[in-house]
């Protein structure tokens, strides 16, 4: 597993691009070969206020999900936030209700860590996140509090409360050449920035040195199936208050993965790595398989 | 010469598979864009509708028409990210399905995502899998 590092990297992304170029082939191959046909015809009149006045009742209630992960390669991600250990489980509840429709959601993540070097099963790191969000038109917001503590011994706990907002961009309703080229393969993505603005030990790299100021996030999904197979990627990048420029990202974490879903289960198979940018440095990576299983209390 | 084919080998086994994926998802198997449960529940029964698609969340009638409307929401797998640092929330969304029942056959099934400006028609075809794979 230790082999799966950068070269692996190289060629997964050279897959990719491959993929893309065979694809593309295919897509203008076929688009060319057949008419496009829209189906159905607007409703009678008599039921659109009925329709309006109803729909909230068929929302969610709560929605949310678990998940375990097991840390097959762990070369250096750490169990607690002191950096000791390396993480072989994580566990995390997800839970989320929306206060005003769907534009503002309350919501709350547990997350467990275990140390594999203990044994896999006690756990050692408990994360604790509170937070708000909503949504207008594009464009997402949330304020979050988040702590993180040590949970077999006492230790240092990170805890910081943020601000974020992200702009999101969806292929089909924002490009219309790509839902013409790719018309069952949504791309969905967003890029946003945050302000740590209040931060009590929250770090700005991985070897636990700086305080964290801002934040730089990107992410992208692209339904390659019917959502049932889903290449995702993230980034997420932080800055330090206390360097010379506060703005300069000092971390870089990335995710790269892919999913499998079916109804309301998810198995994914991901990496991370989180590295200085500013120095040299303690780089924190590790290589994941991670179930989910979604629930979703509906008001009615 | 030999070494750089073996490099390639996996690139391109995993290029063709994503490519294979794709492929099979953008093209429908009569080259419409009329999705399968569309066109397998046109001219369908209510009571076979019902068999098959369950309880709709409403239901109204005005003469010899009904209307039934499903709403399916998207999953949490697809609304939240499960970062290391924290979760991303993304937007709430579902589909709603409304079918139009004349003389008791189906004549008119029409998808409308919820909210309209987040176009995802997927979770309706979810509401009517067994409709088309009884």
């Amino acid at each position: 597993m230790d082999r799966l590092r950068s070269p692996t990297i190289r060629r997964v992304f050279a897959g990719l691009l491959i993929g893309c170029v065979w694809f593309t082939g295919l897509c203008i191959a076929e688009y060319n070969a057949f008419a496009l046909e829209k189906y159905g015809r607007p409703l009678p009149e008599f039921d659109k206020a009925k329709d309006a006045e109803d729909s909230s009742e068929d929302e969610s209630l709560i929605g949310g999900y678990f998940l375990t992960a097991a840390f097959i390669s762990n070369p250096s991600f750490t169990a607690r936030p002191d950096n000791t250990g390396r993480v072989g489980l994580r566990h995390m509840l997800h839970a989320e209700t929306d206060l005003y429709r769907k534009y503002l959601t309350f919501y709350s993540d547990q997350n467990f860590f275990s140390d594999r070097d203990k044994g896999w099963i006690i756990l050692t790191e408990w994360d604790q996140t509170y937070g708000i969000t909503g949504t207008l038109d594009h464009w997402t917001w949330r304020m979050q509090y988040e702590r993180d503590a040590p949970l077999d011994k006492s230790g240092l706990k990170q805890i910081y409360a943020d601000g974020l907002v992200n702009y999101r961009i969806r292929s089909h309703e924002d490009w219309f050449w790509w839902r013409r080229m790719f018309p069952r393969n949504t791309l969905t993505a967003y890029a946003g920035l945050g302000w740590l603005f209040h931060n009590q030990n929250y770090f700005a790299r991985p070897d636990n040195t700086g305080r964290a100021l801002f934040r730089y996030v990107g992410h992208f999904d692209l339904d390659l199936y019917k959502q049932r197979f889903v290449l995702f990627g993230d980034v997420n990048m932080f800055t330090d208050r206390s360097a010379s420029n506060a703005a300069r990202p000092s971390e870089l974490d990335w995710i790269l993965g892919i999913a499998m879903r079916w109804r309301d289960y998810e198995l994914s198979f991901y990496r991370e790595q989180d590295r200085p940018l500013d120095r040299s440095g303690f780089i924190q990576e590790y290589w994941a398989v991670q179930l989910r299983f979604a629930f979703d209390v509906q008001k009615k | 010469m030999k070494a750089f084919n073996a490099r390639l080998i996996g690139p391109l086994a995993f290029g063709a598979g994503l490519a294979a994926i794709i492929g099979c998802a953008g093209i429908g198997s009569d080259g419409t864009s009329a999705s399968p449960a569309q066109r397998a529940l046109i001219g369908k029964t209510k009571q076979q509708i019902l068999a098959c698609a369950g309880i709709p969340v409403h239901e109204y009638a005005d003469g010899d028409r009904v209307l039934l409307v499903y709403y399916k929401e998207a999953s949490q797998l697809e609304e939240s990210f499960f970062g290391s640092k924290s979760s991303i929330a993304r937007i709430h969304h579902g589909c709603r399905s409304t079918i139009v029942l004349q003389q008791d056959r189906a004549a008119e099934v029409r998808y409308e995502s919820d909210p309209s400006t987040y176009q995802d028609e997927d979770h309706c075809e979810e509401t009517f899998e067994l409709c088309v794979h009884p």
